[in-house]
């Protein structure tokens, strides 16, 4: 696992392969920013990102969520996730010229990724929400398991042990029904990203191709000359 | 460069750019690419002459071929045994490939046949 950051009592994960999936072509725009904003929000707490952040990739001085698409299609991904109740875009003016945050609803973005195994696939064809859930390489856990771990091994007390005791049982049967639910998610999106794979662009190279158009006429096609003027 | 060599290290993208315009690359670049990922396990060389092999019949025509026609052309492949650099170079060199070969039939002619033919003419 990546990286372990915390919205309320859930800890939020995302797994090792969702940079590559950002940078795919495969998967849809407004789930693609959405798990970008949510990243940022469970990290922070608070969003201000460009629309230029989106596309770009990361160079030396900016940094860059590199998802390749155009800023029509941000703009449009905005809209839909607005929509589903899931952001709220605040601005300085009436005009709405300068954005100076993008505002989370928590309720509804705990609700998404806290769903369980039926409930997604039980939603309509076009809903927002479950495509969120089904493509995202991110989920939630129950954050609290670790420090009531340590608490039970230093209590003396026996009636309080066994309060703390209920609890992590509770917490430890939530456990279960994610982890079922993750290896079936790691699973689904793992074959978006490996169609990718085979398909990176190799290296082009000026010199080989001069050898092909050479050695083309002998196995029967015209070869292909760029017109200079 | 050797021939063989070269057909084995060079990538579609290569081919493509040497052999069409950037518009027609546009229209075909999804078959190539789905067609690449499909036969992963298959070598690089047999693919590439597959590729070209599809240019060759259909250069200078209108349309343009599809994955479907990929598909149809490396079963044939397959048929000829065409499994490494060296045999899928000989066969895009042989031209007559796919073509059956054609054995004139000689007629049986007799002995006293030119005599006869003599007695026909003088009548």
């Amino acid at each position: 696992m990546a990286k372990y950051m915390i919205i309320g009592n859930m800890s939020f994960e995302t797994t090792e392969y969702s940079k590559t999936w950002l940078a795919n072509g495969l998967g849809f725009t407004y789930v693609k920013v959405f798990y970008e904003i949510a990243r940022e929000y469970a990290h922070s707490g608070k969003v201000t990102f460009s629309n230029e952040y989106f596309i770009r990739a990361e160079e030396s001085d900016l940094k860059g969520a590199n998802i390749q698409r155009t800023e029509r299609a941000i703009q449009w991904a905005f809209a839909k996730l607005e929509e589903a109740g899931l952001i709220e875009r605040v601005y300085l003016n009436d005009k709405k010229t300068h954005r100076t945050e993008i505002k989370v609803n928590e309720m509804a973005l705990l609700e998404t990724l806290g769903m369980k195994p039926g409930q997604a696939d039980s939603l309509d064809r076009g809903n927002v929400r479950k495509h969120i859930r089904q493509q995202m390489p991110a989920f939630l856990k129950p954050s609290k398991i670790k420090s009531l771990i340590r608490r039970v091994n230093h209590e003396k007390n026996d009636a309080k042990r066994k309060e703390l005791q209920a609890q992590i049982d509770l917490i430890n049967d939530q456990y279960r029904v994610f982890d079922e639910y993750i290896t079936k998610l790691v699973e689904k999106n793992q074959k978006y990203v490996s169609v990718r794979e085979v398909n990176t662009k190799s290296e082009v190279s000026d010199e080989r191709i001069a050898m092909l158009r050479q050695i083309l006429p002998s196995w029967g096609v015209k070869p292909y000359m760029e017109v200079t003027l | 460069m050797n021939k063989i060599k070269l057909l084995d290290e060079v990538g579609y993208m290569e081919i493509l750019l040497a052999s069409m315009s950037k518009d027609d690359i546009d229209n075909i670049l999804w078959h190539v690419e789905s067609f690449y990922s499909k036969y992963k396990n298959v070598r690089n060389a047999v693919l590439n002459a597959v590729l070209i092999k599809a240019i060759q019949a259909t250069q200078g025509e209108s349309d343009f071929f599809s994955m479907a026609y990929l598909d149809k052309i490396y079963d044939t492949f397959r048929t000829y045994k065409v499994n490494s650099a060296a045999t899928a170079c000989t066969f895009l060199e042989n031209k007559n490939n796919h073509s059956y070969s054609k054995k004139k039939k000689t007629a049986f002619v007799p002995e006293w046949m030119p005599e006869f033919e003599e007695l026909l003419k003088n009548g």
